[in-house]
């Protein structure tokens, strides 16, 4: 696997850049580094995190010098090849579209240019990647929209957008799980919990997971679940 | 049992922080003073990480519904217990019934309540912390309130305890006082560089005063315009506390306990553990500057901070043995 660049954030991190143009190619790298780097197990690495291009990896200053953790991730990546460790898993994820959801379907449609039917087809029928979680625990940014399906944060965000909240921005798309500030366009309603801190595996999803969001009705928001497509 | 009669203005559970969960968006959180926790927890015989209240800018009020062992550390404040003053970074005796009341911080800004055992709060993702952003952690996910009644966990069983401690004349850095403006050490990052040498010798010589608007996720700096040779626009990736980071108005932010687990601004830096502490300390207002290290100079730093403890609980053990 071709490394771009490994920075260091301090006596702390490194981040190793795998690619410089988001998208399925990149996602495929960042997934199967983040798993190489994890089956190390070694104890001075606490944590690897996946990001759109990047992996950080975490450590101990005092277990391990910052030279010999670059070696020693330069060393693990180096025979990986990007498809390793297959594709993500392929996550069914339950969306209502209907407009009382979908605040800004109206908005999105005018800006682009297009029908709201148009908008939510797009979203429907792309199979997003998961680029990162963050921003709030659990938040999952999937890309990428079809393109000419992207569309720049409203100018003036949110101070509440509702928990559940399926938005676009940017040509990515996320879920808020929890109520929070936002600047996303909202087009929909994901009924699901996306992150349960009681679980061993809190959040939903993680970084590498595929996502294709699957069209219910308002009346089935109580009993919609995610689900494991398998191909 | 310890009830809240009292918040002041921002208290919350914390210890030692969640380690494991920023691939799920979850932050680290934790004792904004890492080395008053620590301190806090030896004086009464408890292991390092376990969790305590923190409170903000004093001003608080906490009454025992059991006999417990505390000790109050962190900044300067003027402690009562029933209306009898109490030294910090002593351990003491609390009686069922007493009342500890706190004034507001003569300098510095947080203050730690540390009690023998420990506040018993359900263990979550690994840590007691209390995470605001998730709603988890610590007494319901929340800041506590007037009224919260917080379970502490076993103790040795010991006899009646005198009030023995620590002296400013050992410990002059437990007992200075955060008025003047402190010199930060930071490991410089990789944007370091986008700086010329200009922009480099303003960040270092400028007194930077911590804004009004900042928080356990971050303190904004207010000083003299920063400007990169080119403004780069970077994906978002992996950051911590303690992070230095430039966003397009030139005005540093420095991340903290609760620090998001990604971030996309150019990185000037990252302030050494052992100088987190120190951070959390200069209250709203006040100023602090920096002076850039290597990374065997923060090593060695936190070494030093971690002998400081260590010793303090040998003296303390040592105490408490021959009370």
């Amino acid at each position: 696997m071709n490394i771009l660049s490994i920075t260091s954030l301090a006596d702390s991190a490194i981040t190793v850049v795998l690619d410089n143009v988001i998208g399925a190619a990149a996602a495929g790298s960042v997934r199967a580094a983040k798993a190489a780097v994890e089956a190390l197990d070694h104890s001075a690495i606490d944590e690897v995190t996946a990001s759109y291009v990047s992996i950080t990896v975490y450590y101990d200053a005092m277990l391990l010098s910052q030279s010999d953790l670059i070696d020693l991730v330069r060393e693990t990546l180096a025979p990986i090849t990007i498809g390793a460790g297959g594709a993500g898993r392929l996550l069914s994820v339950p969306c209502c579209y209907d407009p009382i959801y979908g605040a800004d379907q109206i908005d999105i449609a005018e800006t682009l240019g297009c029908s709201v039917d148009d908008v939510i087809d797009a979203h429907l029928n792309t199979t997003f990647d998961v680029y990162a979680v963050g921003f709030l625990p659990g938040l999952p940014f999937l890309g990428d929209m079809p393109a000419g399906f992207s569309i720049p944060r409203r100018a003036t965000p949110r101070v509440k957008v509702p928990a559940g909240a399926v938005a676009i921005a940017n040509g990515q798309s996320v879920i808020y799980p929890w109520e929070s500030p936002g600047g996303w366009h909202i087009i929909g309603h994901c009924p699901v919990t996306l992150f349960d801190p009681t679980r061993t595996d809190p959040a939903v999803f993680c970084a590498g997971d595929r996502v294709k969001f699957v069209s219910i009705s308002a009346e089935n928001l109580a009993s919609a679940h995610i689900q494991e497509v398998t191909s | 049992m310890i009830r809240i009669l009292k918040p002041g203005f921002y208290a919350s559970v914390q210890d030692a922080g969640r380690v494991g969960y920023l691939s799920d968006g979850v932050g680290r959180c934790g004792a904004m003073d890492a080395l008053a926790l620590k301190v806090g927890n030896a004086a009464v015989g408890n292991p390092d990480t376990a969790a305590a209240l923190e409170f903000t800018f004093g001003g608080f009020e906490v009454e025992a519904t059991r006999d417990i062992e505390i000790c109050i550390g962190g900044a300067p404040i003027q402690a009562k217990i029933d209306g009898k003053p109490i030294h910090r970074w002593w351990a003491q005796t609390f009686h069922k019934g007493q009342r500890l009341s706190v004034g507001p911080c003569a300098s510095g800004m947080r203050s730690y309540l540390c009690v023998a055992g420990g506040i018993d709060v359900p263990t979550v993702l690994g840590s007691k912390s209390t995470d605001l952003k998730g709603g988890f952690g610590g007494l319901s996910g929340r800041l506590l309130k007037a009224g919260d009644v917080l379970d502490v966990g076993p103790a040795r069983k010991g006899r009646e305890m005198r009030p023995k401690g620590l002296s400013p004349r050992e410990f002059p850095d437990l007992f200075r006082d955060f008025t003047a403006c402190p010199t930060l050490l930071f490991i410089p990052a990789r944007e370091w560089e986008d700086l010329d040498a200009a922009n480099q010798r303003k960040f270092l010589d400028e007194e930077w005063v911590i804004s009004p608007d900042s928080n356990r996720v971050g303190y904004r700096l207010n000083g003299v315009q920063i400007s990169p040779k080119v403004h780069k626009e970077m994906l978002s990736h992996g950051i911590l506390p303690g992070t230095i980071q430039l966003p397009p108005s030139g005005q540093p932010v420095v991340q903290m306990k609760d620090a998001n687990t990604a971030g996309g601004y150019p990185k000037l830096g990252k302030v050494i553990e052992a100088d987190m502490s120190v951070l959390a300390q200069v209250p709203i207002g006040k100023s602090i500057r920096f002076a850039p290290c290597s990374i065997d100079e923060a090593k060695i730093a936190l070494r030093t901070q971690n002998a400081h403890s260590d010793r303090v609980r040998k003296i303390m053990n040592g105490l408490r043995n021959i009370a």
